[in-house]
């Protein structure tokens, strides 16, 4: 298995990014990904509000699925 | 499959036995039993149920976890590690379902396989079994650990703390690793929808 390191990359800025308030998230990225601005669209493009409603990592994730017949 | 017979129970609670103290035999011995009873109940639902139906793959994994072991002899670090495999057979035997069930259309009857809540967001359109596999795939070349974490808790339904123990990582890494997978399948598996 060999993982990504720009991906682990991503991974740790949404982590860090995700902790801090919104209004300082632009700074924190400023001076993250000064040189590289692709990285910095693609941790914004997570941390936007819409993929992040929901943060209950607690409770139970069992997938639930569901057979339809039309 | 007949149902297990108590010596058959002993057989199996003894390969997880053996697997849990290193025996990488016992577990090439264990993953088709527990594959093939997955897939028999997995059938047995989408047969049995003659309307709609919601069903949780927890509940699958754990009506086979009591079915086919002696969960009384069963330490809790082999029940984590025999739920680890089971989920990741759980995924198998779902996709193939889905795959299988989206081509066979009888009688103008198709039967959709979809996955609900498991984004817990209401505004996700549900996507099938085969965008998610697809989407794990593709996390899994990433990052190989969050994949992993996924599908426990997904298909195995297993709690931080297990996931913790099988993943020999922190609980706190499981929690952010969880938040982060959550965030990064929702923006996959939307692409091209308007959320």
């Amino acid at each position: 298995m060999s993982d990504s390191p720009r991906f682990l990359d991503i991974k740790r800025l949404y982590h860090a990014a995700v902790e801090l308030p919104p209004p300082e998230r632009a700074a924190f990225l400023d001076q993250a990904c000064a040189n590289d601005q692709a990285l910095r669209l693609e941790v914004e493009s997570l941390l936007q509000r819409k993929w992040n409603l929901c943060c209950n990592t607690t409770g139970p994730a069992t997938a639930t699925f569901s057979i339809t017949r039309p | 499959m007949a149902a297990p017979t108590p010596e058959s129970r002993e057989e199996i609670t003894r390969l997880l036995e053996a697997w849990g103290k290193g025996d990488k035999a016992a577990l090439d011995a264990l993953i088709p039993v527990v594959h093939r009873e997955l897939r028999r109940l997995g059938r047995r639902y989408m047969q049995r149920e003659r309307t709609n139906a919601v069903l949780q793959t927890t509940e699958l994994v754990n009506e086979v976890y009591i079915k086919l072991l002696d969960c009384s002899r069963v330490r809790w670090q082999d029940r984590a590690h025999f739920f680890a495999v089971a989920a990741q057979l759980m995924r198998r035997v779902l996709v193939d379902l889905a795959r299988s069930r989206r081509y066979a259309k009888r009688g103008g009857e198709a039967i959709r396989v979809t996955f609900e809540k498991v984004l817990d967001m209401p505004d996700v359109h549900a996507p099938d079994w085969v965008a998610l596999d697809d989407a794990l795939k593709t996390l899994e070349a990433l990052d190989g650990r969050t994949s992993q974490m996924v599908e426990l808790r997904f298909f195995g339904g297993l709690s931080v703390e297990e996931i913790a123990e099988i993943l020999q990582v922190s609980p706190q890494t499981v929690h952010r690793d969880w938040r982060f997978a959550k965030t990064w399948l929702r923006r996959e598996l939307t692409r091209g929808q308007e959320v």
